[in-house]
């Protein structure tokens, strides 16, 4: 009996520090919501993850991969594309968002259209405005190849592609995509220290933003109408096109704000450039309606040197450690000791 | 997707049993579990990819009305949250061990609206409507 428990204690006990050796965070941060224990993190499961990711054999043509849309050099958005562009030039009708910190998320997308991060990567695979293929096309061809088979089998010790797989091995390597070592993460463990510049910023981001963008994800999570003014030519009315609910018009997932600086253009359009845009909506451009949030009914009053000053302390989300990490980016490593097709 | 579709399904002989029940469709929680393998593989095209859902049914085809050209129609069920959960428990009384179960498609086909719509590829309230005129019309015949 002894035994069996030392056994299971053994077990119990590797099973917890792999877990925390290959998905780690900051003890402070809560929970994720990603169901770890359907898909554990594993070495060459990312490492799949992150070679289908940088590979264009998931769209149609051979032209576009996930990377076309999402690259580490912008904390994985459209580097310079308002609207993100596909497969045959085709520019979508959506800004394409950062990827960071998605073991977090309970919905994906703009309007929370996908409910669990293993099914995000049908989206662009099956759009004809972004891959155009399916994940059906996709895996035969994935069957077909040498170097998957390899990869594969090195992952799950089987060397048949199938779509769970995929999709799971994709999942691996987006959920590795943790930020967490900005200025403002180091400031909050007491490495750092805030100018007061920067000071002042962060107390007036608590006072106006916060309930919202919410510590330390710098966002909750949930969808609200931030009083952006329609845009005529996408007539796009968020996540009321899912629930199909009039009290949800004109609501969009709150992003976050983590690397902003990175990530322009901003909002599900793209429409501001620059943060200073960002900041005369926050004060003199929102748009009050039935769905407008409630805490922007009231007019949020900044001055010259408040928005400076504001602008300051987002810059100390920015995470150069996230964005040149040599893990998250083209695996020529892999790639170059696996089979040739 | 083949033209026609049969399912065999074999049960115990020592068994005796006078009801059957089963789901028309991919309950919630299977829904919200991300990937899955074998027949609930994506790549059997039966999961929406611009919205996250299992497709319960699909039905896709041509119709003509009144000496009108064809006109492709998809009729894809599905919705795994209210107020459009489309999910069906059927059960049906059996009397004999060896039985068909069919499934009339007249009263859905009925129950469409061909000169308007030709297309229904989200969840929704029309569609949990047909997902239940479906569920109603299994028949239990006897084999012979
Ligand atoms: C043609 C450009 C394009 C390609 C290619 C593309 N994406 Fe995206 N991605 C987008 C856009 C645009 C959105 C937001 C769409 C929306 O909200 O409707 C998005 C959203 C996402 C999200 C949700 C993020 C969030 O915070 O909600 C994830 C995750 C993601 N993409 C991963 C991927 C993966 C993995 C691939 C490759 C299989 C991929 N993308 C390929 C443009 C693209
Ligand atoms: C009521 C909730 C709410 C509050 C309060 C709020 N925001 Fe937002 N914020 C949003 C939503 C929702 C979006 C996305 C809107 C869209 O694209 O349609 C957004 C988008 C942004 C973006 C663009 C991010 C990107 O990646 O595109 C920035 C920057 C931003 N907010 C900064 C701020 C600042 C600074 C404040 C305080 C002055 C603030 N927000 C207050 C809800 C809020």
């Amino acid at each position: 009996m002894i035994k069996y428990i030392s056994i299971l204690l053994f077990l119990l006990i590797t099973a917890f520090t792999t877990r925390e050796s290959n998905f780690s965070y900051p003890s402070s941060w809560p929970k994720p919501t990603y169901d770890f224990s359907k898909n554990p993190i594993e070495k060459n499961k990312v490492n799949l993850g992150r070679v289908l990711f940088y590979d264009p054999i998931l769209s149609e043509n051979n032209s576009i991969s996930c990377e076309s849309c999402h690259s580490p050099y912008s904390a994985f958005t459209h580097i310079d594309h308002a609207l993100s562009h596909g497969i045959y030039d085709s520019i979508g009708t959506r800004n394409s968002p950062a990827l960071m910190n998605l073991a977090w998320k309970k919905t994906f997308m703009w309007d929370g259209a996908i409910n669990n991060l293993d099914m995000q990567a049908l989206a662009p695979i099956s759009h004809p405005l972004e891959m155009g293929s399916s994940i059906k096309k996709v895996v035969i061809k994935l069957q077909a190849s040498k170097k998957y088979r390899q990869l594969y089998f090195q992952a799950y010790g089987d060397s048949i592609p199938t779509g769970e797989k995929t999709l799971k091995a994709l999942s691996q390597f987006l959920l590795t995509l943790v930020s967490s070592n900005s200025k403002y993460d180091k400031v909050m463990s007491g490495d750092l220290q805030f100018t007061t510049q920067e000071k002042n910023g962060y107390a007036l981001f608590q006072k106006n933003c916060s309930s919202c963008h919410r510590e330390p994800l710098f966002t909750n999570d949930e969808f609200a109408n931030n009083g952006l003014p329609d845009n005529p030519t996408l007539k796009d009315k968020g996540r009321m096109h899912i629930t199909l609910d009039s009290t949800d018009t004109y609501k969009f997932k709150i992003p976050t704000l983590r690397n902003i600086e990175y990530t322009f253009p901003y909002m599900h359009d793209g429409r501001f450039k620059k943060l200073s845009e960002v900041m005369n909506h926050y004060t003199s451009g929102i748009i009050q309606s039935k769905t407008l949030a409630p805490e922007l009914k009231e007019k949020i009053k900044l001055t010259e040197n408040e928005k400076v000053d504001l602008i300051s302390f987002l810059l100390t989300l920015s995470d150069k450690e996230f964005v040149f990490n040599s893990n998250h980016t083209y695996p020529k490593e892999i790639i170059s000791s696996t089979a040739k097709d | 997707m083949p033209a026609s579709a049969s399912l065999f399904i074999k049960t115990f002989r020592s068994i005796s049993y006078n009801s059957i029940q089963f789901y028309l469709g991919i309950d919630s929680l299977t829904n919200v579990s991300g990937a899955l393998g074998g027949e609930l593989d994506p790549t059997h095209g039966m999961y929406w990819t611009w919205q996250s859902g299992y497709i319960n049914f699909k039905m896709e085809g041509q119709v003509s009305r009144r000496k009108e050209p064809l006109k492709e129609f998809q009729i894809h069920l599905g919705g795994y949250q209210q107020p459009f959960y489309s999910l069906q428990e059927v059960q049906l009384n059996v009397h004999d061990e060896n039985i068909n179960l069919e499934l009339n498609l007249d009263p859905f086909l009925q129950s469409l609206d061909f000169s308007n719509v030709h297309h229904i590829m989200s969840p929704s309230k029309k569609a949990v409507e047909l997902s239940e005129i479906l569920a109603k019309n299994f028949k239990v015949k006897k084999n012979d």
